[in-house]
């Protein structure tokens, strides 16, 4: 079939709006991969908004900043903190989060309508004005500088019940019932039938459960008072001074941050898109 | 909106209070510390010294754990910028859970003592055992020490300083020769002058990178003899002549084209270092990054700083920087916690901060243990010389200062953006004045 050269134009159109945005989309990661490798000085007088002008990019790739991070900020300790805080808060988000979807979605109890509606209410609850509470909570617990201070107090998360709640939704109650006449608990419903068929959402809900504790500053700056257990966003925290910033350390630092969400991002981008695409939620 | 969240901070700030039981007792007056022994004392110190500067306090505090006669040791915790310190004082007070010494500027001492949490310094200043010495007072800078004395907590010592930093001008010294002057402009008239003479003399050049930062304000109405307070600082005055004068300038100076807004943070760096701005207003400890920049650049040119235009009789300097404040707990920890301080701003221990961190020491003495460094670093030389031959300013101390600030911000570049000078300024003064009555302890 031949395509029509009106919609052939609109394509192109189209595919060009797309690259465009993408291209726009990608500046900043450009932006912090020349400064990354850049001298200080470079940083401030060798600068160019466009990625195709020399002045972009460093004269000599400076990979001496990667090891002053590595080796002189200790960033490898940071990194794995990061890491297992991310971890262990995720397993705990995945775990509460689709059994306490799964109680909402499919089984039937009194108040579980309203329980639900109060769970959603704690959405809108501005982060800033938990930090208080959430401390003294901590605190009464003898947790400060510990490791459950970052990860217990967000393995519970309201939305992503909330975002799985929908997928279980889905699901037909008829293949639940099938299961009970053959004598399956809920919990081996749960494991064996729904969870196989929720995978693309678990997914989603790992990418942003990691993104967000990978990215999260203001609580691990509350909570912690040595380096024991902070993580890589403090580090590269520790690069702004008063006078002026290490820009090119930064960077550096920030690439290095970026690197697992990237990976995973690139590992789980197919199910990702397919979960978002399936309940209509935006990234 | 920003008054919201003051609000906000200032509740949480009373919460913490209650919480916190009402604070701990600490012993303030100067004869109360006479009997007390401080050994044996652990302190913990919330500083926000990173990377080099981090690596220097933690020399000067090795020292102190290392050599002090009462066996206290001092633990260091880098606890983030200052505003993350802020955040983490507030959530602190709450749960009662302050450090010993934390750092910070003067309104937020002033904010975490709403909570009654520190300790006001003039009894320890002042007491006669471990109080400073009459040779002391001589050799500390006074105005530095004074700047943490505030008179909305009745002239309590809220902080000591450490290191002080001012807001000076940075030019272009090979252009301004090329130019034909001789020496930077010493009144504002000369300055637009030489502002024009510079956005004249090539293509893409220009005369001022506008700082809209309140610190610029203040330092440019400072330089006119002007005030942001009443003399009794019970009021902000911001619709004074000085501060119109200094609005109206700025504005010429951006409508002919010699000036232009800093479009993003450390943006004018990079103009001064590429050779396209002839002026620039910045802080003191900038002074490597200015370095650095012009010596990376393609085409290095001499450069130097001074303190600005003005017209009052000596030149004057925005004087700024954080201090140390103590945390209420047993006058024991109070105790040990005053006599680091002690050792922290001592000639040798302020000897090496300096060196490290390019700040300016709070003791006259340091200058001649700097005599090789001063050599060695002869713009940092230059521009502490320029801090010996001029009157020092300081900013408010006060609780919602961090708001005004922002304001004066918001106002100076709602100005060069065409809004009506007068209004703006009488519309910022009423603000500012409920800020300072709703904020009040």
């Amino acid at each position: 079939m031949e395509i029509k050269p009106k919609r052939k134009l609109t394509e192109v159109l189209f595919l060009a709006a797309l690259l465009l945005g993408a291209f726009v989309a990608l500046m900043p990661f450009l932006y912090m991969v020349a400064n990354s490798l850049k001298t200080y000085g470079e940083t401030v007088t060798r600068v160019s908004s466009n990625p195709f002008s020399p002045r972009f990019w460093p004269r000599k790739l400076q990979w001496n900043n990667y090891l002053t991070i590595i080796r002189d900020d200790n960033m490898g300790h940071y990194f794995s903190n990061s890491l297992i805080i991310a971890l262990i808060t995720v397993s705990g988000i995945i775990a509460t989060s689709t059994l306490a979807a799964y109680g909402f979605s499919k089984m039937r109890f009194p108040g579980r309508d309203r329980i639900f509606t109060v769970l959603l209410v704690t959405l809108m609850i501005p982060e800033t004005v938990l930090l208080i509470p959430n401390f003294l909570i901590i605190s009464s617990l003898r947790w400060v500088d510990r490791l459950a201070a970052l990860t217990v107090p967000f393995m519970g998360s309201a939305f992503f019940i909330f975002f799985l709640r929908q997928f279980f939704k889905q699901i037909p109650d008829a293949l639940m019932e099938a299961a009970k006449i053959d004598g399956a608990s809920h919990l081996t419903i749960l494991v064996r039938i729904m969870v196989p068929l929720i995978r693309a959402p678990l997914f989603t809900v790992f990418f942003l459960a990691f993104n967000g504790s990978w990215n999260a500053l203001q609580w691990p700056m509350v909570v912690t008072q040595s380096d024991r257990w902070r993580p890589i966003s403090v580090a590269v925290a520790k690069y702004v001074t008063e006078a002026g910033p290490e820009t090119q350390l930064r960077m550096a630092s920030a690439m290095v941050a970026l690197a697992p969400i990237l990976v995973i991002f690139l590992i789980a981008q197919k199910q990702i898109t397919e979960a978002i695409t399936n309940t209509g939620m935006k990234g | 909106m920003k008054k919201a969240i003051m609000l906000l901070s200032i509740l949480a700030l009373l919460t913490g209070f209650l919480f916190a039981g009402g604070g701990n007792e600490g012993a303030s007056s100067a004869k109360a510390y006479d009997t007390v022994d401080p050994s044996g004392q652990t302190v913990v110190f919330w500083h926000a010294s990173s990377k080099l500067h981090g690596e220097a306090l933690e020399k000067i505090i090795n020292e102190f754990n290392s050599t002090n006669e009462w066996g206290i040791t001092v633990v260091p915790e880098f606890a983030g910028y200052y505003s993350d310190i802020y955040n983490k004082m507030t959530t602190a007070i709450a749960g009662n859970s302050t450090p010993d010494l934390v750092v910070g500027y003067q309104n937020s001492a002033a904010s975490f003592q709403l909570s009654d949490t520190l300790v006001d310094l003039n009894g320890l200043v002042n007491n006669k055992a471990w109080g400073l010495s009459k040779e002391d007072r001589d050799d500390f800078i006074m105005d530095f020490l004074d700047q943490d004395v505030n008179a909305q907590f009745g002239g309590q010592r809220l902080g000591f300083p450490p290191n002080r930093s001012v807001q000076m001008t940075y030019y272009n010294q090979t252009w301004l020769e090329k130019l034909g002057f001789e020496a930077p402009p010493q009144s504002w008239d000369d300055f637009y002058a030489v502002c024009k003479a510079a956005t004249e003399s090539a293509g893409d050049t220009y005369g001022y990178a506008i700082s809209t930062d309140a610190s610029n304000i203040f330092a440019m109405v400072v330089s006119r003899g002007g005030s942001v307070l009443n003399k009794d600082q019970t009021l902000y005055t911001l619709n004074t002549p000085e501060m119109k004068d200094t609005m109206t300038f700025m504005k010429k100076l951006y409508d002919d084209g010699y000036g232009r807004k800093i479009a993003e943070k450390y943006g004018d760096q990079t103009d001064f270092g590429v050779g396209k701005v002839m002026f620039t207003t910045s802080s003191s400890a900038g002074i490597p990054y200015y370095d650095k920049a012009v010596m990376g650049s393609e085409k290095p040119f001499e450069w130097s700083l001074y303190a600005g235009p003005h017209s009052t009789k000596k030149p004057t300097l925005n004087l700024y920087g954080p201090s140390v404040s103590i945390c209420k707990s047993t006058p024991e920890k109070e105790l040990a916690a005053w006599l680091f301080l002690k050792h922290y701003t001592n000639t040798a221990s302020q000897t090496e901060w300096v060196k490290a961190t390019n700040y300016y020491p709070v003791r006259k003495s340091v200058k001649d243990s700097l005599s090789s460094y001063l050599v060695e670093n002869p713009k940092y030389a230059e521009s502490f010389e320029v801090l010996l031959n001029s009157d020092g300013y300081s900013e408010p101390p006060f609780i919602g200062w961090d708001e005004i600030r922002d304001m004066l911000d918001a106002g100076f570049n709602a100005i060069l953006d065409g809004a009506a000078i007068e209004k703006t300024l009488i519309d910022m003064e009423m603000e500012a004045n409920d800020i300072m009555a709703s904020s009040a302890p």
